[in-house]
Protein backbone atom coordinates (compact mmCIF):
# COMPACT_ATOMS: atom_id res chain seq x y z
CA UNK A 1 0.00 0.00 0.00
CA UNK A 2 2.78 2.35 1.07
CA UNK A 3 4.55 1.31 -2.12
CA UNK A 4 1.63 2.37 -4.45
CA UNK A 5 1.73 5.81 -2.46
CA UNK A 6 5.70 6.07 -3.28
CA UNK A 7 5.70 5.95 -7.06
CA UNK A 8 2.53 8.17 -6.62
CA UNK A 9 5.01 10.53 -6.18
CA UNK A 10 6.37 12.01 -9.48
CA UNK A 11 9.97 12.20 -7.81
CA UNK A 12 9.87 8.51 -6.80
CA UNK A 13 7.89 7.38 -10.14
CA UNK A 14 11.01 5.80 -12.02
CA UNK A 15 12.77 4.23 -8.73
CA UNK A 16 13.48 1.05 -8.83
CA UNK A 17 11.43 -1.45 -7.13
CA UNK A 18 13.97 -2.23 -4.54
CA UNK A 19 14.01 1.16 -3.76
CA UNK A 20 10.31 1.79 -2.92
CA UNK A 21 10.48 -1.21 -1.12
CA UNK A 22 13.22 -0.29 1.33
CA UNK A 23 11.45 3.40 1.18
CA UNK A 24 8.26 1.92 2.06
CA UNK A 25 9.85 -0.15 5.03
CA UNK A 26 11.97 3.07 6.36
CA UNK A 27 9.82 5.98 6.14
CA UNK A 28 8.35 6.81 9.52
CA UNK A 29 4.34 7.20 8.76
CA UNK A 30 3.04 10.13 10.94
CA UNK A 31 -0.78 10.79 11.64
CA UNK A 32 -2.21 14.74 11.93
CA UNK A 33 -5.42 15.75 13.26
CA UNK A 34 -7.39 18.47 11.01
CA UNK A 35 -6.11 21.99 12.59
CA UNK A 36 -2.72 20.99 13.10
CA UNK A 37 0.08 22.07 12.30
CA UNK A 38 3.13 20.57 10.50
CA UNK A 39 5.47 23.43 10.13
CA UNK A 40 5.07 27.45 10.23
CA UNK A 41 6.30 29.42 7.44
CA UNK A 42 9.53 30.88 8.08
CA UNK A 43 11.28 28.23 9.96
CA UNK A 44 14.14 26.12 9.59
CA UNK A 45 12.98 22.70 8.08
CA UNK A 46 14.68 19.39 7.10
CA UNK A 47 11.47 16.99 6.57
CA UNK A 48 10.19 16.18 3.52
CA UNK A 49 6.06 14.58 3.56
CA UNK A 50 4.36 12.15 1.93
CA UNK A 51 0.58 12.11 1.71
CA UNK A 52 -1.09 9.53 2.37
CA UNK A 53 -4.29 10.17 3.67
CA UNK A 54 -5.88 13.49 3.70
CA UNK A 55 -5.33 17.34 2.47
CA UNK A 56 -2.98 19.67 3.62
CA UNK A 57 -3.11 23.01 3.17
CA UNK A 58 0.09 25.65 2.58
CA UNK A 59 -1.03 29.06 3.58
CA UNK A 60 0.60 32.09 3.66
CA UNK A 61 0.12 35.25 5.99
CA UNK A 62 -1.69 33.02 8.60
CA UNK A 63 -3.05 34.73 11.07
CA UNK A 64 -2.81 38.55 9.10
CA UNK A 65 -4.85 40.36 6.88
CA UNK A 66 -2.91 38.89 3.94
CA UNK A 67 -3.51 35.30 5.00
CA UNK A 68 -4.16 32.96 1.92
CA UNK A 69 -4.24 29.40 0.79
CA UNK A 70 -1.71 28.81 -1.83
CA UNK A 71 -2.64 25.01 -2.65
CA UNK A 72 -3.75 22.15 -0.82
CA UNK A 73 -1.91 18.67 -1.31
CA UNK A 74 -3.77 15.56 -1.42
CA UNK A 75 -2.58 11.93 -1.27
CA UNK A 76 0.21 11.02 -3.82
CA UNK A 77 1.30 14.54 -3.28
CA UNK A 78 3.95 16.08 -1.44
CA UNK A 79 5.16 19.08 0.51
CA UNK A 80 8.26 20.45 1.75
CA UNK A 81 10.84 19.63 -0.67
CA UNK A 82 12.37 22.94 -0.67
CA UNK A 83 14.33 21.60 2.75
CA UNK A 84 15.38 18.80 1.15
CA UNK A 85 17.38 20.87 -1.61
CA UNK A 86 19.02 23.01 0.71
CA UNK A 87 19.71 23.38 4.52
CA UNK A 88 18.91 27.00 4.73
CA UNK A 89 15.99 26.90 2.75
CA UNK A 90 13.33 28.40 5.34
CA UNK A 91 9.62 27.35 4.60
CA UNK A 92 7.22 29.56 2.56
CA UNK A 93 4.16 28.62 4.40
CA UNK A 94 2.52 27.34 7.19
CA UNK A 95 1.23 23.94 6.38
CA UNK A 96 -1.74 22.94 8.37
CA UNK A 97 -3.54 19.74 7.72
CA UNK A 98 -7.10 20.31 6.72
CA UNK A 99 -8.55 16.93 7.50
CA UNK A 100 -7.11 14.07 9.48
CA UNK A 101 -4.03 12.56 7.95
CA UNK A 102 -1.70 9.91 7.56
CA UNK A 103 1.73 11.23 6.41
CA UNK A 104 5.23 9.67 5.27
CA UNK A 105 7.90 11.31 6.49
CA UNK A 106 11.30 11.70 4.95
CA UNK A 107 14.87 12.72 6.50
CA UNK A 108 17.17 15.20 4.66
CA UNK A 109 19.48 12.66 6.03
CA UNK A 110 17.46 9.64 4.51
CA UNK A 111 17.51 11.76 0.82
CA UNK A 112 20.83 12.40 1.06
CA UNK A 113 21.09 8.64 1.13
CA UNK A 114 18.50 7.99 -1.53
CA UNK A 115 20.11 10.16 -4.11
CA UNK A 116 23.53 9.02 -3.67
CA UNK A 117 21.77 5.27 -4.02
CA UNK A 118 19.88 7.42 -7.39
CA UNK A 119 21.48 10.06 -8.38
CA UNK A 120 19.66 10.70 -11.77
CA UNK A 121 17.15 11.56 -9.03
CA UNK A 122 18.82 14.85 -9.24
CA UNK A 123 17.10 15.61 -12.25
CA UNK A 124 13.25 15.19 -10.96
CA UNK A 125 13.78 17.03 -8.21
CA UNK A 126 15.25 20.16 -10.33
CA UNK A 127 12.23 19.81 -12.69
CA UNK A 128 9.76 19.73 -9.80
CA UNK A 129 11.22 22.46 -7.94
CA UNK A 130 11.13 24.86 -11.38
CA UNK A 131 7.35 24.05 -11.51
CA UNK A 132 6.56 24.84 -8.06
CA UNK A 133 8.61 28.18 -8.77
CA UNK A 134 6.13 29.32 -11.47
CA UNK A 135 3.42 28.35 -9.58
CA UNK A 136 4.29 30.56 -6.34
CA UNK A 137 5.34 33.43 -9.51
CA UNK A 138 2.19 32.89 -10.95
CA UNK A 139 0.42 33.21 -7.37
CA UNK A 140 2.16 36.07 -6.61
CA UNK A 141 1.37 38.06 -9.97
CA UNK A 142 -2.30 37.04 -9.51
CA UNK A 143 -2.05 38.81 -6.15
CA UNK A 144 -0.16 41.94 -7.64
CA UNK A 145 -2.69 42.19 -10.00
CA UNK A 146 -5.35 41.97 -7.67
CA UNK A 147 -3.97 44.71 -5.10
CA UNK A 148 -3.84 46.77 -8.27
CA UNK A 149 -6.97 46.65 -9.00
CA UNK A 150 -8.43 47.53 -5.96
CA UNK A 151 -6.25 49.86 -5.84
CA UNK A 152 -7.55 51.37 -9.17
CA UNK A 153 -11.15 51.00 -7.63
CA UNK A 154 -10.09 53.17 -4.85
CA UNK A 155 -8.68 55.58 -6.85
CA UNK A 156 -11.93 56.08 -9.03
CA UNK A 157 -13.92 56.28 -6.03
CA UNK A 158 -11.54 58.80 -4.84
CA UNK A 159 -12.26 61.02 -8.05
CA UNK A 160 -15.92 60.20 -8.12
CA UNK A 161 -16.34 61.85 -5.20
CA UNK A 162 -13.98 64.27 -5.69
CA UNK A 163 -15.83 65.64 -8.55
CA UNK A 164 -19.25 65.64 -6.81
CA UNK A 165 -18.06 68.31 -3.64
CA UNK A 166 -16.39 70.26 -6.81
CA UNK A 167 -20.09 69.92 -8.52
CA UNK A 168 -21.87 70.71 -5.35
CA UNK A 169 -19.45 73.66 -4.15
CA UNK A 170 -19.90 75.09 -7.71
CA UNK A 171 -23.78 74.88 -6.99
CA UNK A 172 -23.31 76.41 -3.39
CA UNK A 173 -21.67 78.92 -5.31
CA UNK A 174 -23.70 79.62 -8.11
CA UNK A 175 -26.85 79.70 -6.08
CA UNK A 176 -25.18 82.75 -3.63
CA UNK A 177 -24.66 84.30 -6.69
CA UNK A 178 -28.36 83.68 -7.54
CA UNK A 179 -30.14 84.94 -4.19
CA UNK A 180 -27.18 88.43 -4.79
CA UNK A 181 -28.74 88.53 -7.89
CA UNK A 182 -32.33 88.74 -6.82
CA UNK A 183 -31.53 90.74 -3.53
CA UNK A 184 -30.11 93.34 -6.18
CA UNK A 185 -33.72 92.89 -8.07
CA UNK A 186 -35.73 94.07 -5.35
CA UNK A 187 -35.29 97.95 -4.51
CA UNK A 188 -33.30 98.24 -1.38
CA UNK A 189 -33.87 102.20 -1.56
CA UNK A 190 -36.77 102.96 -1.75
CA UNK A 191 -37.96 106.20 -3.28
CA UNK A 192 -39.65 108.73 -1.22
CA UNK A 193 -42.32 110.32 -1.51
CA UNK A 194 -43.50 113.78 0.19
CA UNK A 195 -45.67 113.23 3.04
CA UNK A 196 -44.68 109.04 3.28
CA UNK A 197 -42.94 106.72 5.14
CA UNK A 198 -42.26 103.80 3.00
CA UNK A 199 -40.70 100.61 4.12
CA UNK A 200 -39.97 96.79 2.77
CA UNK A 201 -38.26 93.67 3.53
CA UNK A 202 -38.46 90.09 2.02
CA UNK A 203 -36.90 87.34 3.21
CA UNK A 204 -37.03 83.89 0.80
CA UNK A 205 -37.43 80.66 2.66
CA UNK A 206 -34.65 79.25 0.98
CA UNK A 207 -31.84 80.53 -1.36
CA UNK A 208 -34.27 82.00 -3.62
CA UNK A 209 -37.94 82.83 -3.71
CA UNK A 210 -40.53 83.29 -5.69
CA UNK A 211 -41.89 86.49 -3.97
CA UNK A 212 -41.29 90.00 -4.70
CA UNK A 213 -42.04 93.64 -4.16
CA UNK A 214 -41.33 96.93 -6.06
CA UNK A 215 -41.71 100.50 -5.09
CA UNK A 216 -41.16 103.22 -8.22
CA UNK A 217 -42.13 107.02 -9.00
CA UNK A 218 -44.61 107.11 -11.69
CA UNK A 219 -44.08 110.95 -11.76
CA UNK A 220 -43.72 113.88 -8.96
CA UNK A 221 -46.75 112.60 -7.26
CA UNK A 222 -47.59 109.04 -7.69
CA UNK A 223 -45.68 105.96 -6.66
CA UNK A 224 -46.74 102.47 -8.01
CA UNK A 225 -46.56 99.83 -5.46
CA UNK A 226 -46.41 96.14 -5.85
CA UNK A 227 -46.31 92.69 -3.97
CA UNK A 228 -46.07 89.73 -5.37
CA UNK A 229 -45.84 85.86 -4.73
CA UNK A 230 -45.38 83.16 -7.26
CA UNK A 231 -46.36 79.62 -6.52
CA UNK A 232 -44.40 77.14 -5.09
CA UNK A 233 -40.01 77.78 -3.56
CA UNK A 234 -36.52 77.94 -4.78
CA UNK A 235 -35.50 77.90 -8.00
CA UNK A 236 -38.54 77.52 -10.31
CA UNK A 237 -40.18 80.22 -8.47
CA UNK A 238 -37.16 82.85 -8.36
CA UNK A 239 -37.27 82.98 -12.13
CA UNK A 240 -40.87 83.31 -12.68
CA UNK A 241 -40.82 86.14 -9.96
CA UNK A 242 -37.85 87.76 -11.94
CA UNK A 243 -39.84 87.50 -15.35
CA UNK A 244 -43.05 88.96 -12.93
CA UNK A 245 -41.12 91.47 -11.46
CA UNK A 246 -39.74 93.55 -14.48
CA UNK A 247 -42.90 92.92 -16.75
CA UNK A 248 -44.88 94.34 -14.47
CA UNK A 249 -41.95 97.68 -13.98
CA UNK A 250 -41.89 98.04 -17.82
CA UNK A 251 -45.71 97.78 -18.55
CA UNK A 252 -46.25 100.45 -15.69
CA UNK A 253 -44.07 103.17 -17.10
CA UNK A 254 -46.21 102.47 -20.62
CA UNK A 255 -49.83 101.70 -19.84
CA UNK A 256 -52.20 103.74 -18.67
CA UNK A 257 -54.55 102.20 -16.26
CA UNK A 258 -52.77 99.29 -13.19
CA UNK A 259 -56.11 96.55 -14.45
CA UNK A 260 -54.10 97.40 -18.37
CA UNK A 261 -50.99 96.75 -16.53
CA UNK A 262 -52.05 93.59 -14.73
CA UNK A 263 -54.01 92.15 -17.78
CA UNK A 264 -50.90 92.79 -19.71
CA UNK A 265 -48.31 91.22 -17.51
CA UNK A 266 -51.32 87.87 -17.10
CA UNK A 267 -50.76 87.68 -20.89
CA UNK A 268 -46.86 87.68 -20.91
CA UNK A 269 -47.34 85.07 -18.25
CA UNK A 270 -49.40 82.60 -20.33
CA UNK A 271 -47.25 83.05 -23.36
CA UNK A 272 -44.17 81.23 -20.88
CA UNK A 273 -46.42 78.44 -20.39
CA UNK A 274 -46.11 76.98 -16.82
CA UNK A 275 -47.38 75.29 -14.40
CA UNK A 276 -46.64 78.24 -12.12
CA UNK A 277 -49.13 81.05 -11.02
CA UNK A 278 -48.73 84.19 -9.51
CA UNK A 279 -50.28 86.17 -7.14
CA UNK A 280 -50.23 89.98 -7.34
CA UNK A 281 -51.24 93.54 -5.97
CA UNK A 282 -50.52 96.56 -7.58
CA UNK A 283 -51.27 99.91 -6.66
CA UNK A 284 -50.68 103.34 -7.28
CA UNK A 285 -50.59 106.24 -4.57
CA UNK A 286 -51.44 109.64 -5.05
CA UNK A 287 -49.38 111.67 -3.34
CA UNK A 288 -51.51 114.54 -2.52
CA UNK A 289 -55.12 112.62 -2.05
CA UNK A 290 -53.57 110.20 -0.06
CA UNK A 291 -55.23 107.62 -2.62
CA UNK A 292 -54.29 104.19 -2.71
CA UNK A 293 -55.85 102.62 -6.32
CA UNK A 294 -55.12 98.85 -7.07
CA UNK A 295 -55.86 95.45 -8.39
CA UNK A 296 -55.26 92.52 -6.72
CA UNK A 297 -55.29 89.31 -8.16
CA UNK A 298 -55.53 86.42 -5.97
CA UNK A 299 -53.44 88.01 -3.28
CA UNK A 300 -53.69 89.06 0.51
CA UNK A 301 -56.20 91.90 1.10
CA UNK A 302 -54.25 94.86 2.21
CA UNK A 303 -54.71 96.14 6.20
CA UNK A 304 -54.99 99.87 6.75
CA UNK A 305 -54.41 100.21 10.31
CA UNK A 306 -55.37 103.41 12.17
CA UNK A 307 -55.42 104.36 15.74
CA UNK A 308 -54.44 100.79 16.84
CA UNK A 309 -57.65 99.65 14.82
CA UNK A 310 -57.04 97.64 11.49
CA UNK A 311 -60.01 98.20 9.19
CA UNK A 312 -61.26 95.97 6.93
CA UNK A 313 -61.04 96.93 2.77
CA UNK A 314 -63.54 96.07 0.57
CA UNK A 315 -62.87 92.67 -1.71
CA UNK A 316 -64.28 91.74 -4.88
CA UNK A 317 -63.65 88.79 -6.84
CA UNK A 318 -59.93 88.05 -8.41
CA UNK A 319 -57.82 85.15 -10.15
CA UNK A 320 -54.17 84.61 -9.72
CA UNK A 321 -52.27 85.43 -13.10
CA UNK A 322 -50.47 82.87 -14.90
CA UNK A 323 -54.10 80.63 -15.36
CA UNK A 324 -56.41 81.87 -17.70
CA UNK A 325 -56.38 84.40 -20.09
CA UNK A 326 -59.65 86.09 -19.90
CA UNK A 327 -59.38 87.62 -15.83
CA UNK A 328 -61.45 88.49 -13.02
CA UNK A 329 -59.56 91.28 -11.31
CA UNK A 330 -60.39 92.74 -7.80
CA UNK A 331 -60.22 96.37 -8.39
CA UNK A 332 -60.29 98.67 -5.33
CA UNK A 333 -60.00 102.49 -4.25
CA UNK A 334 -59.22 103.23 -0.76
CA UNK A 335 -58.09 106.57 1.07
CA UNK A 336 -54.96 106.25 3.78
CA UNK A 337 -55.85 108.46 6.84
CA UNK A 338 -53.40 110.99 8.37
CA UNK A 339 -51.32 108.47 10.69
CA UNK A 340 -52.71 104.96 9.26
CA UNK A 341 -50.23 102.46 7.86
CA UNK A 342 -51.19 100.78 4.75
CA UNK A 343 -49.50 96.67 5.05
CA UNK A 344 -49.12 94.46 2.01
CA UNK A 345 -48.00 91.33 2.98
CA UNK A 346 -47.55 87.49 1.33
CA UNK A 347 -49.08 84.32 2.86
CA UNK A 348 -45.42 83.11 4.38
CA UNK A 349 -46.32 86.02 6.75
CA UNK A 350 -49.99 84.50 7.89
CA UNK A 351 -49.21 80.75 7.10
CA UNK A 352 -46.03 80.48 8.96
CA UNK A 353 -46.77 77.03 10.93
CA UNK A 354 -45.57 76.21 13.82
CA UNK A 355 -45.76 72.48 15.48
CA UNK A 356 -48.03 73.79 18.49
CA UNK A 357 -48.92 77.12 18.26
CA UNK A 358 -50.97 76.50 15.00
CA UNK A 359 -50.80 79.42 12.21
CA UNK A 360 -48.71 82.43 12.69
CA UNK A 361 -52.03 83.82 11.21
CA UNK A 362 -53.78 87.64 10.48
CA UNK A 363 -54.61 88.36 14.58
CA UNK A 364 -50.87 88.60 15.03
CA UNK A 365 -49.62 90.49 12.36
CA UNK A 366 -52.80 92.79 13.06
CA UNK A 367 -51.57 93.14 16.75
CA UNK A 368 -48.08 93.85 15.93
CA UNK A 369 -49.21 96.41 13.44
CA UNK A 370 -51.58 98.10 16.02
CA UNK A 371 -48.53 98.16 18.29
CA UNK A 372 -46.12 99.71 15.68
CA UNK A 373 -47.60 103.11 15.22
CA UNK A 374 -44.25 104.60 16.48
CA UNK A 375 -41.75 102.85 14.80
CA UNK A 376 -40.76 103.93 10.43
CA UNK A 377 -41.95 101.70 8.43
CA UNK A 378 -39.03 99.89 7.81
CA UNK A 379 -38.79 98.90 11.33
CA UNK A 380 -42.16 97.65 11.37
CA UNK A 381 -41.43 95.58 8.76
CA UNK A 382 -38.45 93.87 10.04
CA UNK A 383 -40.34 93.61 13.07
CA UNK A 384 -42.56 91.57 11.46
CA UNK A 385 -40.34 89.77 9.52
CA UNK A 386 -38.32 88.46 13.16
CA UNK A 387 -41.27 87.84 13.90
CA UNK A 388 -42.36 85.33 11.60
CA UNK A 389 -39.07 83.97 11.47
CA UNK A 390 -38.81 82.93 15.71
CA UNK A 391 -42.53 81.99 15.49
CA UNK A 392 -41.98 79.18 12.79
CA UNK A 393 -40.79 76.59 14.81
CA UNK A 394 -41.36 73.90 11.68
CA UNK A 395 -38.55 75.29 9.71
CA UNK A 396 -39.96 73.19 6.66
CA UNK A 397 -42.95 74.77 6.48
CA UNK A 398 -41.20 78.65 6.52
CA UNK A 399 -42.69 80.07 2.71
CA UNK A 400 -41.04 83.23 1.60
CA UNK A 401 -41.89 86.41 3.60
CA UNK A 402 -42.62 89.64 2.25
CA UNK A 403 -44.25 92.93 3.73
CA UNK A 404 -44.49 96.53 2.46
CA UNK A 405 -45.23 99.14 4.50
CA UNK A 406 -46.39 102.73 3.92
CA UNK A 407 -47.61 105.06 6.36
CA UNK A 408 -48.85 108.24 5.72
CA UNK A 409 -48.02 111.36 8.03
CA UNK A 410 -50.14 114.23 9.48
CA UNK A 411 -51.76 116.67 7.04
CA UNK B 1 -51.36 62.41 3.98
CA UNK B 2 -53.81 60.33 2.74
CA UNK B 3 -56.20 59.83 -0.59
CA UNK B 4 -59.14 57.52 -0.61
CA UNK B 5 -61.22 56.86 -3.93
CA UNK B 6 -64.74 55.77 -3.95
CA UNK B 7 -67.00 55.86 -6.45
CA UNK B 8 -70.13 57.18 -5.95
CA UNK B 9 -73.57 55.70 -7.56
CA UNK B 10 -75.24 58.82 -9.10
CA UNK B 11 -75.56 59.54 -12.31
CA UNK B 12 -73.56 61.16 -13.92
CA UNK B 13 -70.68 58.77 -11.77
CA UNK B 14 -68.34 60.75 -9.62
CA UNK B 15 -65.26 59.93 -8.22
CA UNK B 16 -65.34 60.91 -4.82
CA UNK B 17 -61.27 61.61 -3.53
CA UNK B 18 -61.31 62.00 -0.01
CA UNK B 19 -58.14 63.55 1.48
CA UNK B 20 -56.85 63.44 5.34
CA UNK B 21 -54.04 66.01 6.18
CA UNK B 22 -52.85 69.37 4.46
CA UNK B 23 -52.26 69.67 1.05
CA UNK B 24 -49.03 71.54 0.62
CA UNK B 25 -45.60 71.83 -1.36
CA UNK B 26 -44.76 68.15 0.52
CA UNK B 27 -48.01 66.37 -0.30
CA UNK B 28 -49.40 67.89 -3.54
CA UNK B 29 -47.73 65.69 -5.72
CA UNK B 30 -49.06 63.08 -4.04
CA UNK B 31 -52.49 63.86 -3.82
CA UNK B 32 -51.79 65.18 -8.07
CA UNK B 33 -50.96 61.71 -8.69
CA UNK B 34 -54.22 59.45 -7.02
CA UNK B 35 -56.17 61.99 -8.72
CA UNK B 36 -54.52 61.75 -12.44
CA UNK B 37 -54.57 57.91 -11.86
CA UNK B 38 -58.64 58.68 -10.77
CA UNK B 39 -58.88 60.29 -14.29
CA UNK B 40 -56.60 57.32 -15.78
CA UNK B 41 -59.26 54.67 -14.86
CA UNK B 42 -61.71 56.73 -16.31
CA UNK B 43 -63.04 59.33 -14.10
CA UNK B 44 -64.67 62.21 -15.75
CA UNK B 45 -66.06 63.91 -12.98
CA UNK B 46 -64.19 63.92 -9.45
CA UNK B 47 -65.48 65.64 -6.21
CA UNK B 48 -62.51 66.29 -3.68
CA UNK B 49 -63.82 65.88 0.04
CA UNK B 50 -61.33 68.25 1.93
CA UNK B 51 -63.61 67.23 5.33
CA UNK B 52 -60.06 66.74 6.87
CA UNK B 53 -58.10 68.85 5.05
CA UNK B 54 -57.18 71.71 7.34
CA UNK B 55 -55.05 73.81 4.83
CA UNK B 56 -54.00 74.58 1.10
CA UNK B 57 -51.05 75.87 0.24
CA UNK B 58 -50.31 77.65 -3.27
CA UNK B 59 -48.52 74.27 -4.25
CA UNK B 60 -51.88 72.87 -3.33
CA UNK B 61 -53.80 75.32 -5.23
CA UNK B 62 -51.23 74.27 -8.57
CA UNK B 63 -52.00 70.89 -8.18
CA UNK B 64 -55.79 71.69 -7.78
CA UNK B 65 -54.87 73.61 -10.77
CA UNK B 66 -53.53 71.08 -13.15
CA UNK B 67 -56.45 68.68 -11.59
CA UNK B 68 -58.92 71.23 -13.46
CA UNK B 69 -57.09 71.15 -16.82
CA UNK B 70 -56.84 67.45 -16.97
CA UNK B 71 -60.76 67.47 -16.55
CA UNK B 72 -61.36 70.47 -18.92
CA UNK B 73 -59.82 70.03 -22.14
CA UNK B 74 -62.50 71.33 -24.50
CA UNK B 75 -63.05 69.76 -27.17
CA UNK B 76 -64.10 71.99 -29.49
CA UNK B 77 -63.71 75.68 -30.62
CA UNK B 78 -67.45 76.44 -29.28
CA UNK B 79 -66.73 74.90 -25.58
CA UNK B 80 -63.25 76.88 -25.52
CA UNK B 81 -65.26 80.09 -25.94
CA UNK B 82 -68.03 79.31 -23.71
CA UNK B 83 -65.38 78.68 -20.79
CA UNK B 84 -63.49 82.37 -21.40
CA UNK B 85 -66.88 83.96 -21.95
CA UNK B 86 -67.98 82.55 -18.53
CA UNK B 87 -64.42 83.17 -16.91
CA UNK B 88 -64.33 86.79 -17.70
CA UNK B 89 -68.02 87.49 -16.55
CA UNK B 90 -68.02 84.68 -13.50
CA UNK B 91 -70.13 82.59 -14.32
CA UNK B 92 -68.32 80.07 -15.31
CA UNK B 93 -68.16 77.11 -12.69
CA UNK B 94 -66.56 73.56 -13.25
CA UNK B 95 -68.59 70.98 -14.44
CA UNK B 96 -66.13 68.19 -13.39
CA UNK B 97 -64.84 69.57 -10.71
CA UNK B 98 -66.02 70.15 -7.47
CA UNK B 99 -65.29 70.64 -3.14
CA UNK B 100 -66.89 69.00 -0.62
CA UNK B 101 -67.09 70.38 3.05
CA UNK B 102 -63.44 72.66 3.01
CA UNK B 103 -62.83 74.23 6.36
CA UNK B 104 -62.85 77.63 7.02
CA UNK B 105 -59.24 78.39 6.24
CA UNK B 106 -59.16 76.38 3.58
CA UNK B 107 -62.35 78.44 2.11
CA UNK B 108 -60.94 81.69 3.18
CA UNK B 109 -58.12 80.90 0.79
CA UNK B 110 -60.26 80.01 -1.98
CA UNK B 111 -61.73 83.22 -1.52
CA UNK B 112 -58.83 85.21 -1.42
CA UNK B 113 -57.35 83.88 -4.67
CA UNK B 114 -60.56 83.53 -6.27
CA UNK B 115 -60.61 79.75 -6.96
CA UNK B 116 -63.97 79.85 -5.45
CA UNK B 117 -65.05 81.73 -8.64
CA UNK B 118 -64.57 78.69 -10.91
CA UNK B 119 -64.86 75.64 -8.61
CA UNK B 120 -67.87 75.15 -6.37
CA UNK B 121 -68.08 74.19 -2.89
CA UNK B 122 -70.89 72.02 -0.98
CA UNK B 123 -71.38 71.66 2.71
CA UNK B 124 -73.84 68.41 1.78
CA UNK B 125 -72.58 65.18 -0.38
CA UNK B 126 -76.00 64.66 -1.91
CA UNK B 127 -76.05 68.32 -3.15
CA UNK B 128 -72.81 68.38 -4.51
CA UNK B 129 -73.71 64.93 -6.41
CA UNK B 130 -76.46 66.13 -7.32
CA UNK B 131 -74.90 69.31 -8.98
CA UNK B 132 -72.75 67.17 -11.67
Amino acid sequence: MDEEIITRVPLFANLPDKEVTHLATTLRRTGWQAGSILFREGERGDIFYIVFRGSVAIIQGLGTADEHVLVVRGPGEFIGELSLLSPDALRNGTARAEENCLLLEMTRAQFDALLQRNPLLAYEMLRVQSTRLREANDAAMDDLRQHNRQLAQAYADLRDAQARIIEQETFARELQLAREIQTRMLPSVLPALPGYDIGARSMPARMVGGDFYDVFPLDAERLGIVIGDVSGKGIPAALLMGLTCALLRVEAYHTGSPEEVVRNVNRYLLERSSEEFVTLLYGVLYGRSAEFSYIRAGHELPLISNDHVTSPVPMGHSLPLGLFQDLQLDSQTVTLPPESTLLLYTDGVTEAFHAEHGMFGEPRLREILAHGSHDSSQALCDRIVEAVVSFGGDAARLDDITVVAVRASLR
Amino acid sequence: MQVTASVAQSKPSVTILAIQGEISAQTSDQFETAARQAIELGARNLLLDLTQVPYVSSAGLRSIQAIFNLLHTPDTEADSEAMRKGLRDGSFKSPHLKLLKPTPEVAKVLRITGFDMFIESYRDLQAALSAF
